[in-house]
């Protein structure tokens, strides 16, 4: 059989200049991949977050540790509940191979988590460190506003009068090493209004559960 | 190696065709999509991602972006309404390219989903992954595929890009884990997969059982991302087995680490790698053969090129303006070989005292601009560059110890005093080092030593007595060792201007920017906190005593940070003949040199004790001897002001 040759490949100056622009592209990506933060002066230039990848998957230091969002419950007679995970550990099934979507929302959780600790870690270092100061961050009220969502789910029958929910860190499946968890973060007691289905919060009613 | 390349030989050199590859990448990017998307109308649990979107979208409305225009176009997408409604059409267009559908359609919903993908993406930045990224990255490459009819070279050239970001996730994510010990050592598989979010209990109990076997998985998957390029070798025969190990890698991060998307985001890069790795020429299926344009690596080599020359020249430019230093600037060679450049400024009255500056570890002499200006204006200043910082030069043969810095001080201070009263001011390492310096100097000047003035001072004993320290030692000790090599790499250019650069004098900030991304001032520092971590460890690295008074600042935030500084500066006060003990508020650590307020409130308390050190009476405010906590450790007796005649008086003889 005699092979035909396809016709020209078309080259151009939108080809040219496209292949300059994406070339550009993934120059900018090697820059941006360095993996200390001291050095992202080319990755904070993508404000999006999308353009310039992130390729340092759990590098260089892998995350060994579980953040655990958890909370406890305290009734009208005062009786205070065992502390109970927010959004209990999703143990993995082969189904997780096509279909998970519960990753995200984990996901989710373990940046806000990240994201609050980074800022308590920088208002500790600045000597701002101080609750009035963290419960008013927003990353702060979406996990308590996610708490009492959770809180309302799962204690409906039972009219509590408010709760607390904290951050922990702990070794998951690691039962050898597993001791008493490292409370990161303990947030005050948030009292429920009942009649109203809604919290109160800092001296502000703040609405959940209407999904 | 030989067997090697003759293995190779007999591998087949092949690659698949240039529409085949393409629609392999746009469908399995549609897939990622279609989960992506699906997942998200179905997830019944809608509070954390709801509550979390609607953080992100303020914040991308707020700090992100700058332009009234592109918060616009986001602004869109600020709506949980329109959110939703976008995921159902993404839904649709990653159908489309599911289905066999010609080429506009194509090019439609490949730009379509590469929009909103990066339309959503700040409205939904928690709990995005590097998959969203990946099948961003796909459809983006296939819609300038698809962009031109008849243009072959163009879809080329987006699939070599495409193969390029390919072996380019594998590569940074293997040398980037080479830099953590847990990646080195072993731990991390079994640390990772021990965890609920990341992990599975079976995997990581075996992983425990099986130690060894853990460890060889690791390396191996080390191993495989490294050298990921090699992928192009042997024309390209050993990309299938790259990719295919790749593929499994995926498999196994789908079933154990739960990241299910990311198997057909980065399973829709490797056709494009299998493409590009291949033969140039090759027979299609129809009998055509097919020749890929290699535009893209030629631009893209000469586009690294340019960009590696450019970075050698801002390193070029960068170190002669840090050569060159300030204006004023004299050099001086010490006993033990470095050139040490100096500076003197303000008074030249030789019945004033001289006050000489001595900076803090990774600190050059121009940030501390201010206090030359405020202390300028009433006494003379010498301040100077330690070996290795800004201009001077570290010339020393040998192993570098704290006693070479003190030799460079007392050689220096002896030589440029002349007959005038010497006051010494450190700032933090430089506080302690002045302290050592103390019993040298008094041997060259005798009483011409007039004080000590420390602000916010290292304490040899804090690594000890302070967990905040200690923890600040044990990240320092990694930073300086990292960043002087990432520095001597010349990757300077890659660090952001410090935001402290613009507080301090303009005359300095383009010369404090340019030493901040220059190699000198890290390796200097890396240098010295080795000695310093050495020495302390000793048993002579005890504070002992000093015959001349001091002057002991705190910075309010220091102290508010941690008790234990305020104890240790407490112990140097009562440490010194007698002394003057404040904690200023207003101040941080380096915001007491670097600002201008806060080190013109430090300057007025150092005045006001050097004025009356030169009395040579000693102190006369308060002769009972008082219990420094009682007096200075409660924030309540932090000076509030630079004229605050609060002063408090620690010991007096």
């Amino acid at each position: 059989m005699t092979a035909s040759r396809t016709p020209p490949t078309g080259r151009g100056l939108a080809t040219a200049v496209t292949a300059a622009a994406l070339a550009g592209w993934f120059w900018a990506s090697v820059g941006a991949s360095h993996p200390s933060e001291m050095f992202a002066r080319i990755r904070k230039m993508d404000r999006n977050g999308i353009f310039l990848p992130n390729w340092r998957f759990f590098a260089p230091y892998p995350a060994r540790f579980d953040y655990g969002l958890i909370y406890r419950v305290e009734q009208a007679d005062g009786a205070v509940s065992p502390w109970r995970f927010v959004m209990e550990p999703i143990h993995r099934t082969w189904a997780h191979t096509v279909w998970f979507p519960a990753r995200r929302r984990s996901k989710a959780l373990f940046d806000i988590v990240a994201e609050l600790l980074v800022v308590a870690r920088r208002l500790a270092e600045q000597g701002d460190l101080n609750s009035e100061v963290l419960e008013a961050y927003p990353a702060f009220k979406v996990l308590r506003d996610f708490s009492a969502g959770a809180v309302r789910d799962r204690h409906r029958d039972e009219s509590p009068a408010g709760f607390q929910f904290a951050i922990i860190e702990h070794t998951g499946y690691d039962e050898i090493e597993q001791e008493e968890p490292t409370y990161l973060m303990v947030s005050s007691f948030i009292p429920f209004d009942d009649e109203a289905g809604e919290h109160r919060v800092n001296g502000s009613k703040v609405t959940v559960g209407a999904r | 190696m030989g067997f090697l390349a003759e293995a190779m030989r007999h591998l087949p050199a092949s690659r698949p065709s240039r529409e085949q590859t393409l629609l392999n990448t746009e469908r399995l990017g549609a897939v990622a999509h279609l989960m992506s998307s699906i997942e998200y109308l179905i997830e019944p649990w809608y509070e954390l991602p709801r509550q979390a979107t609607s953080w992100a979208s303020l914040q991308a409305m707020q700090y992100r972006f700058r332009s009234p225009v592109t918060r616009k176009i986001f602004g869109l997408a600020a709506d949980r309404r329109v959110i939703t409604g976008l995921h159902a059409a993404r839904a649709g267009a990653s159908l489309a390219l599911l289905a066999p559908t010609g080429r506009k359609t194509r090019l439609a919903a490949n730009a379509f989903l590469a929009a909103t993908d990066a339309l959503l993406y700040p409205h939904e930045s928690y709990g995005t992954d590097g998959s969203d990224q990946a099948s961003f990255l796909a459809q983006t490459g296939a819609a300038v595929a698809r962009a031109l009819p008849n243009r072959p070279a163009l879809t080329d050239a987006a699939l070599w890009y495409l193969a390029a970001q390919s072996t380019l996730s594998y590569t940074i994510a293997g040398w980037a884990k080479l830099l953590g010990p847990d990646w080195r050592n072993g731990e991390a598989l079994p640390g990772v997969l021990r965890t609920y979010t990341y992990g599975d209990r079976q995997a990581y109990q075996l992983a425990r059982r099986f130690p060894r076997a853990s460890r060889l998985v690791g390396a191996s998957v080390l191993a495989l991302e490294c050298f990921f390029p090699a992928a192009y070798l042997g024309k390209g025969r050993l990309a299938p087995v790259f990719v295919g190990s790749a593929a499994a890698f995926h498999v196994a991060n789908a079933r154990l680490m739960g990241l299910h998307r990311f198997l057909p985001a980065f399973l829709a890069l490797h056709p494009s790698l299998l493409y590009t790795a291949g033969a140039r020429e090759a027979v299609t299926r129809s009998g055509e053969t097919e020749r890929r344009d290699d535009l893209f690596p030629m631009i893209m080599a000469a586009g690294g090129a340019a960009a590696v020359a450019g970075a050698v020249r801002t390193y070029q430019r960068r170190r002669r303006m840090v050569v060159r230093g300030r204006t004023g600037e004299k050099q001086f060679t010490t006993t033990t070989g470095n050139v040490l450049t100096f500076r003197r400024s303000g008074s030249e009255d030789e019945t004033t005292p001289l006050v000489v500056i001595e900076g803090g570890l990774a600190v050059t002499i121009e940030q501390n601009a201010w206090l030359e200006q405020h202390l300028g204006s009433r006494y003379g200043v010498l301040s100077y560059q330690r070996a290795g910082y800004g201009s001077s030069k570290y010339r020393r043969y040998g192993e570098y110890t704290l006693d070479v810095a003190l030799r460079d001080l007392t050689d220096l201070v002896a030589d440029q005093a002349g007959n005038r009263p010497v006051v010494l001011l450190g700032h933090s390492l430089g506080g302690y080092l002045s302290w050592l310096a103390v019993p040298r100097l008094r041997a060259r000047l005798g009483d011409r030593l007039k004080g000590i003035a420390l602000l916010d001072s290292t304490h040899p004993d804090e690594l000890n007595r302070s967990p905040a320290q200690f923890a600040g030692a044990l990240f320092h000790d990694r930073h300086f060792d990292e960043v002087s090599m990432w520095m001597r790499c010349g990757l300077g250019f890659l660090t952001d201007r410090p935001g402290f650069v613009d507080k301090l004098p303009e005359e300095v900030r383009e010369l404090v920017a340019a030493q901040y991304a220059d190699p000198g001032l890290w390796t200097a520092a890396r240098r010295e906190w080795k000695a310093v971590r050495a020495y302390f460890g000793r048993p002579e690295a005890r504070l002992k005593e000093i015959d001349v008074p001091a002057v002991v600042l705190t910075a309010e935030r220091t102290a508010r940070i941690d008790a234990v500084q305020i104890e240790l500066h407490d112990e140097m006060a009562r440490s010194a003949t007698w002394a003057h003990r404040h904690i200023v508020a207003g101040t941080g650590h380096d915001s007491i040199v670097v600002e201008r307020e806060p080190s013109a409130r430090a300057a007025e308390l150092v005045a006001a004790f050097i004025d009356e050190a030169m009395t040579g009476t000693g102190h006369d405010v308060d002769t009972t001897p008082k219990a420094a906590t009682e007096e200075t450790s409660p924030l309540t007796a932090t000076i509030t002001a630079a004229t605050s005649t609060d002063r408090l008086p620690v010991r007096t003889v």
